[in-house]
């Protein structure tokens, strides 16, 4: 019966073992924010370099989670602005998305090369949810992947609203670069 | 009646001198560096682990946005690049952890730091991640100064 158990147990560490090394994380991955309206002389940009980011290379699935309040611009009244007014980033601390890389082939991660993926899921922002579909690129190298992808976001989808004051600085569809240098989860 | 006349055409302009220059530093204004800035609260690590485990919308109404010292062990370091660090605090084996990422005004005063160092670090909390995706919980901890290491 011992003997049952400890074999058992041996299957399900193994089990798990394989499991955690299909999976692939950071925790320092990067969001760029780039909302600049063509020809205006004032560039609406923010950083966030705290995006936790997953990728499942045998299923495919793929999440990243960020915290508003971590995205970062040059000037100061720009990011008071950013959080209290168009975000209302206490009201909303955090979005994300969840879905899963359409084309995935498990075998790419195995190999260094440069991979284009198409990436499906629902992205959660400002506390609306949207369908969203975007090219990317899984670049893998000696074990780990960086994956990236730039994407629009049309701001009234997610009900964030511009007031007509800034609307001519303002871009109604910001542009979204994610880059995240994910390691093998151990 | 001229000098009247003169004298409010001279406070008119003042102020507006006065408007535009104030409209022109706030507009330039750079957000406040942590390295000299008065906290709103100093905690332990495992303090503010507990508050965020126990009930995360009451934590998050303390401390969201508000600079915070945090005093505890380091865990460990991530260096994604020369300008990506992040100090952990926390111990192994613990679900959830604090994730100071460093000022990269900062990183070239950075001393040299190694795991189960003491240390006190002040950042901005920017909240708190928790574990949806099997990668543990974590509270987060912007544009961190180091304000002192215990050996």
């Amino acid at each position: 019966m011992m003997k049952k158990i400890t074999l058992a147990l041996a299957f399900l560490a193994l089990f798990s073992g394989i499991n955690a090394q299909d999976k692939f994380f950071t925790k320092s991955g990067k969001i760029k924010f780039d909302a600049t309206e063509k020809n205006s002389p004032e560039n609406i940009e923010a950083v966030n370099k705290t995006v936790t980011c997953v990728l499942d290379t045998k299923t495919g699935n793929f999440q990243f989670a960020v915290l508003m309040k971590g995205f970062e611009f040059e000037r100061a009244l720009m990011q008071e602005h950013f959080h209290e007014n168009y975000m209302e980033s206490d009201k909303y601390p955090k979005s994300e998305f969840r879905g899963i890389v359409a084309n995935n082939n498990p075998d790419n991660y195995t190999k260094n090369g440069s991979y284009d993926v198409v990436v499906k899921g629902k992205l959660t922002v400002h506390g609306e949810t949207k369908d969203i579909e975007t090219k990317g690129k899984m670049i893998v190298q000696n074990g780990n992947i960086e994956a990236t992808a730039n994407f629009p976001v049309v701001l009234a989808d997610y009900k964030i609203i511009i007031p007509q004051l800034v609307a001519d600085k303002l871009a109604k569809t910001a542009s979204v670069l994610v880059d995240c240098m994910l390691t093998p989860l151990k | 009646m001229k000098n009247k006349k003169s004298l409010i055409l001279v406070i008119l302009l003042t102020c507006c001198f006065g408007a535009v220059l104030y409209a022109v530093k706030e507009y330039n204004r750079k957000p406040e560096s942590l390295e000299t800035i008065k906290e709103d609260f100093a905690i332990s690590a495992g303090q503010l682990i507990g508050q965020y485990s126990q009930e995360q919308k009451t934590a998050d109404q303390k401390f969201l946005g508000k600079t915070i010292l945090v005093k505890g062990k380091i865990n460990s370091i991530d260096i994604t690049d020369k300008k990506n660090i992040t100090v952990v605090l926390g111990s192994d084996g613990e679900p959830s952890s604090i994730r100071c990422s460093i000022d990269t005004l900062y990183m070239d005063k950075l001393p040299a730091l190694k795991e189960q160092d003491s240390v006190h670090l002040r950042g901005v909390c920017t909240g708190y991640i928790p574990d949806d995706m099997g990668l543990g919980a974590d509270i987060i901890l912007n544009r961190c100064y180091l304000t002192e290491k215990i050996k």
